[in-house]
């Protein structure tokens, strides 16, 4: 049985740790030139881990390795989870938009010329070309080799899982 | 000197062994003809599994007795943890738009300009089937309602969520966002 200081010290570490990657992540994207958002929040919470992990160690107290480690992923994997949301949801992309909107509305042809054919889909087009997943050739864009091995294991995952279709 | 404890509680250990066990009730629900198709409810289910498997683990395996209420609060965290890095990844399997144009790229015989792009998305549905499907959730989540050809966000809930998101969204500075 872990004693309950233990167990305190290692929950405020967890939690100072999972504030510190929220705030570093806040003020790193602020920063950022071209690194994409996605790979910044990512890496940041990486680092705040370690470094969390490192105080720890500094502590000179009995620290639960792994309850510290709950408590800083548990919160952080939620953070991600809204983050990512935020992101690139296109769900709430409409919403923040039509927030924007005079009177809060919009028709919907225009929601779906402006956002999803035109805005949201030339993202998704610019980040498939950055990753090198395909390349533009006068027939159209083709999948690299990259691509397709990436394409051959979302296919491979979609058929273990039984997902029939994606979107 | 180094100050890790590494020691894994009974319920902690036990909370492990039922995160492993996700992925393969994920597979075993996915082929549930009653629940086919529903990828939300699938996930459900399996997590809902789970937090049973690990209950009954806790009840009636002795040495994955609990001896505090903390161990059964990180144990339950463990699995948390587990269900969200899941559903992440289950997400952007069932729900991601870029990797759904890659998977159209993939199952076209050769190279597609952008419209075609647009027009094959999702098995030929194309992208107002996004439009179609992310306002249905919308619309049965409260935030959005129809007023003749227009959307409106709805008085206090979707106002409010937009609210939220657009203050969380300046917080980020995540101005390109969606």
């Amino acid at each position: 049985m872990i004693r309950a200081d233990t167990v305190h010290t290692s929950v405020v570490l967890g939690a100072a740790g999972f504030v510190f990657c929220v705030a570093a992540v806040a003020v790193i994207l602020r920063l950022r030139q071209t690194a994409s958002a996605a790979l910044v929040a990512i890496t940041v919470a990486l680092v705040a881990y370690v470094t969390t992990l490192g105080v720890a160690v500094g502590l000179n107290r009995a620290v639960s390795f792994w309850t510290t480690s709950i408590i800083f992923w548990f919160a952080t994997m939620i953070f991600l989870m809204v983050f990512g949301a935020l992101y690139k949801s296109v769900s709430l992309r409409i919403l923040v938009d039509l927030f924007a909107r005079p009177a809060q509305a919009e028709l919907y042809s225009a929601i779906l010329q402006r956002y999803i054919v035109t805005e949201s889909f030339e993202n998704r087009l610019a980040l498939i070309l950055e990753n090198k997943w395909a390349i533009p050739t006068s027939a159209g864009y083709a999948l690299t080799e990259r691509g397709e091995g990436l394409a051959r294991l979302i296919a491979a995952l979609q058929r273990m899982f039984a997902i029939q279709r994606s979107g | 000197m180094l100050s890790f404890d590494f020691t894994v509680s009974g319920p902690l250990a036990a909370a492990f062994v039922a995160s492993v066990m996700l992925p393969f009730c994920l597979f075993v629900s996915a082929r549930m003809p009653r629940v086919a198709g529903r990828n939300a409810l699938q996930f459900l289910i399996s997590v809902i599994v789970v937090f049973l498997a690990w209950a009954g683990a806790l009840l009636f395996i002795p040495a994955a007795q609990p001896s505090d209420a903390a161990e059964i609060i990180i144990g339950a965290m463990a699995i948390g943890t587990a269900v969200l890095f899941f559903l992440e990844i289950w997400a952007l399997l069932s729900r991601g738009y870029t990797l759904g144009l890659l998977i159209t790229m993939h199952r076209s015989d050769r190279p597609l300009s952008a419209p075609e792009l647009a027009r094959s998305y999702r098995g030929g549905e194309g992208l107002d089937w996004i439009m179609r499907h992310r306002l249905a959730g919308l619309e049965s989540a409260g935030l959005v309602c129809r007023s003749g050809d227009a959307i409106v966000l709805t008085p206090w809930r979707g106002r409010t969520v937009a609210w939220i998101c657009r203050r969380a969204v300046l917080l980020l500075a995540l101005e390109a966002t969606g």
